[in-house]
């Protein structure tokens, strides 16, 4: 149970008969009316234990949009239910205006609305519903939390879509293209067409030519159902925070660039998140609904503090892709995770299929590098400095083993990871 | 490789908890010595005051010439208990109906006072200059008449047996007379003055001395007009110490009671301020005390509890950055950080001039020198040079390396700041 301000007002004019009366007296008979009126009130409240709450599925939506999440509360009792509710969610998940009136008569229904604007990825959770039924003098209220389990999922922001007409422009630009610069063994035959002034004189068909009767060349284009598998490591080192996101974010943000690019250029874009184990997996989806399930499928997965498992990511990955894909490791340059972790075992890796090391760079570190002025700064950059050497000497490694490397900051990396594979796409490398 | 290269400035357990032992002992140290100069000077107060030294006329306690010390410690030799009171209770307390009550100070006691040492049971009251007041409640038979300079020596001149035996004392202080309706034979006056010397037609009712012996309220009361008699500077003259020990040593117990200025006279019978107020306040007051428990058994009813948010990891990536730059800072370590400094310079350096992949540090000398146009000397000092010795040469080092970077490539970095 609870009371309310009219409780207090109530008891507050008991002041009355205890300055006219003082005395044991007024008080004590005041004190039980009181009690006489809390009780009674309490007694012709309408139950809020029997209320049955049936929260509605809410559909999932990207971060930084609203939704409004609904639940219908009925009330089979015999007395009619009025008062106030709170429908709980956790903070993250942004519930403004979560306490609402309700007068709900025996036997009907409603359908209450909160609106949702979550804060963070993932899953958001709903808490109890609480309701206070209060009597009708609206003095005291009986309480009860109803069990309302509830989820809203929350996908990636996706910000880096703003890069992504530019970069299918692009893509479309290596499309029907005469292999005016570098024919690999990659790109395939599209078409024959008529030649025009400036083509490249290596691509005439002269078959086709002496067939026609005038001059014909070969168009190609780039190579298609190459398969490309994104690795998101989930391990310690996504966990650290890069201006007001943690790594892993933006490193979703890249991986979700290059797959929405891919899917268009006709390859197959498969997912594997994972640090110990396996964290999340998307695979062998159509190229409508590629976008849909590598979002839900990131959506609640969170760095863990856990070293990474190289060895088992590398066997995973050769486990799943028998033949030669592009592979791309989103994972951070720090030092001693790679060269412990990863270098032992990326030979494998790289015997089999095309690497590349997409790394989350930290602004800040930059910014340090650059200071002068005071002792502190001077001290400041040197340590900075200190990990740029070690981030480059990673990087040489890395190089001299056939990977390519990317160290970008978070608003950086998507476009750059989206450019290396358009370029290795143009030279047929894939 | 870094951790390995980083793991010599970072120190070993034992010298860190050392160092938080003496990081502990650095914050504390200035507390603790005003502490322990606070202890100290309480302590050598407390050793060098001595206790029960109040500095009042004539407190049993008191050594100093007007004190009363040399007559408390010549009758507690003879074997009476002499007992300090500073408060009514105390004193009334303390007698019993075979001792003594020495009374100074009466212009100090309230009515409610006297009235109390009027019921006292002692069976002697010795009254030290008492003024009209007193006298009108212990002694009515007696009134005060007046004061004398005269501090000659005085003859007893009458029949009280303690100034028979003590013979000459100081004369002078206060003098003192029957009342009007006192009978001679109740009241003894000793050590007379005369208004005019010489003249012996001094009627009996004007008789005034400085020592007086009357009873009332069933019990002997001895009124002293001269304190100086009994102070330590003037208790060894004539036959002034006869007649103090005479007058407080005649019975075994002596209650020696200093009025205190400051005693709350009568507190349980002054109003406070609950009998002031209208009884209805007290009332209002419960009920407002309940109303206010209401008000918070109201404000804190929770609605629903709460639902847990699992929170991200929230370090900073650069943190670890950071650490390292104080940790340089700490340690002092210049020739580490002026090398880091260096080795990035020497990379931008290579690519600005386009040297050739394997070029060592010395052929980057010749050639940024060359780009640049400046002494190969200078280069090579700003490039290879001796670790700076301070960290102001640390940071001019740093400021150089920028000036040969720009000079070499014309034209900085954009994230440089000019």
């Amino acid at each position: 149970m609870t009371i309310s301000g009219r409780a207090v007002v109530l008891a507050a004019i008991g002041l009355v008969p205890v300055v006219l009366w003082p005395g044991w007296g007024s008080l004590l008979g005041w004190a039980a009316l009181f009690v006489v009126v809390v009780l009674l009130d309490l007694l012709l409240a309408g139950s809020a234990r029997a209320l049955r709450v049936h929260r509605e599925p809410i559909a999932t939506i990207r971060m930084g949009t609203s939704t409004p999440g609904s639940f219908v509360l009925t009330n089979p009792g015999r007395r009619t239910v009025r008062g106030s509710l709170r429908d709980a969610w956790q903070p993250s998940a942004g519930a403004t205006g979560e306490r609402h009136r309700v007068n709900l008569p025996a036997g009907q229904s409603r359908r209450i609305v909160t609106t949702l604007t979550p804060t963070r990825r993932g899953d958001r959770q709903a808490g109890d519903v609480t309701v206070r039924s209060f009597g009708p003098l609206g003095i005291a209220a009986r309480q009860y939390s109803l069990p309302a389990p509830g989820r809203l999922r929350v996908l990636p922001p996706f910000t880096s879509r703003k890069h992504l007409p530019s970069k299918l422009a692009r893509l479309r630009e290596l499309d029907g293209r005469t292999s005016l610069r570098i024919r690999g063994q990659g790109t395939e035959f599209d078409s024959l067409r008529d030649y025009v002034g400036g083509d490249d004189v290596r691509s005439i068909d002269w078959r086709a030519t002496a067939r026609r009767g005038g001059v014909v060349v070969r168009t190609w284009r780039p190579e298609r159902d190459r398969r490309v598998l994104l690795v998101l490591d989930t391990s310690r080192t996504s966990a650290a925070r890069v201006g007001d996101e943690p790594r892993l974010d933006a490193a979703m943000d890249a991986a979700l660039l290059l797959a929405a690019l891919a899917s268009r250029a006709g390859d197959r874009v498969d997912l594997l998140a994972m640090d110990r184990r396996v964290r999340a997996r998307v695979e062998g989806a159509g190229r409508s609904d590629l976008l849909p399930q590598l979002v839900s499928a990131m959506a609640p997965v969170e760095a863990d503090l856990v070293e990474a498992d190289w060895a088992a990511i590398v066997a995973t990955v050769l486990g799943r892709m028998p033949q030669r894909a592009l592979v791309v490791l989103l994972t951070p340059l720090e030092g001693a995770a790679i060269e412990e972790g990863l270098m032992p075992v990326i030979a494998r890796l790289c015997s089999r299929h095309r690497v590349v090391v997409a790394s989350v760079a930290d602004p800040q570190v930059a910014a340090m590098a650059d200071g002068r002025g005071d002792a502190y700064a001077v001290y400041g950059a040197a340590a900075a400095g200190r990990a740029v050497l070690d981030r480059a000497a990673t990087t040489a490694e890395l190089r001299r083993m056939g990977v390519d490397v990317i160290d970008a900051s978070p608003e950086d990396l998507p476009p750059q990871l989206a450019d290396r594979y358009l370029a290795l796409k143009a030279a047929g490398l894939l | 490789m870094s951790t390995a290269a980083e793991a010599p400035t970072t120190a070993p357990t034992p010298p860190s908890l050392r160092q938080d032992s003496k990081e502990a002992w650095r914050r504390w140290r200035w507390p603790l010595c005003v502490l322990a100069v606070i202890v100290l000077a309480g302590a050598v107060i407390a050793l060098s005051v001595p206790a029960g030294d109040d500095g009042r006329r004539l407190s049993p306690g008191n050594a100093a010439p007007e004190g009363g010390r040399a007559l408390a410690q010549v009758l507690a030799r003879q074997g009476v208990d002499v007992v300090r009171a500073d408060r009514t209770e105390e004193a009334t307390g303390a007698t019993t109906s075979g001792s003594t009550l020495v009374v100074t100070d009466t212009m100090l006691l309230a009515p409610e006072q006297l009235d109390r040492l009027a019921r006292d049971d002692a069976s002697r009251l010795v009254l030290i200059e008492p003024d009209e007041v007193t006298l009108n409640v212990l002694a009515p038979q007696v009134r005060a008449a007046g004061y004398s300079n005269h501090t000659d020596r005085e003859y007893a001149d009458c029949s009280v047996g303690a100034a028979v035996t003590a013979g000459d004392i100081r004369g002078g202080g206060h003098l003192y007379a029957r009342s009007g309706g006192a009978t001679e034979g109740g009241v003894a006056v000793c050590y007379p003055q005369s208004d005019s010397d010489g003249t012996s037609g001094v009627d009996s009712s004007t008789e005034r001395g400085s020592y007086v012996v009357t009873a009332a309220n069933g019990r002997q009361v001895v009124v002293i007009g001269q304190s100086d008699l009994l102070t330590n500077e003037h208790l060894a003259e004539n036959g002034n110490a006869a007649l103090a020990l005479n007058t407080f040593g005649a019975q075994s117990s002596l209650v020696w009671y200093l009025p205190d200025p400051l005693e709350v006279v009568g507190a349980d019978q002054r109003p406070v301020l609950t009998d002031l107020l209208p009884s209805w306040v007290f009332w209002s007051l419960v009920q407002l005390a309940l109303v206010a428990l209401l008000a918070m058994a109201w404000r804190a009813r929770r609605f629903g509890r709460l639902v847990g948010e699992p929170l991200p990891v929230v370090v900073r990536a650069a943190e670890t950055q950071e650490g390292r730059a104080r940790l340089y800072r700490q340690a002092g370590a210049r020739g580490r950080a002026a090398a880091t400094l260096r080795t990035t310079s020497l990379r931008r350096l290579a690519t600005r001039v386009a040297a050739p992949g394997g070029t060592t540090p010395q052929q980057l000398v010749v050639l940024v020198a060359a780009a640049t146009g400046r002494n190969p000397f200078e280069v090579e000092q700003t490039l290879l040079g001796p670790a700076p010795a301070s960290d102001g040469a640390l940071v001019e080092l740093a400021d150089r390396l920028d000036a040969l970077e720009r000079a070499a490539g014309m034209h900085s970095t954009p994230t440089r700041p000019q």
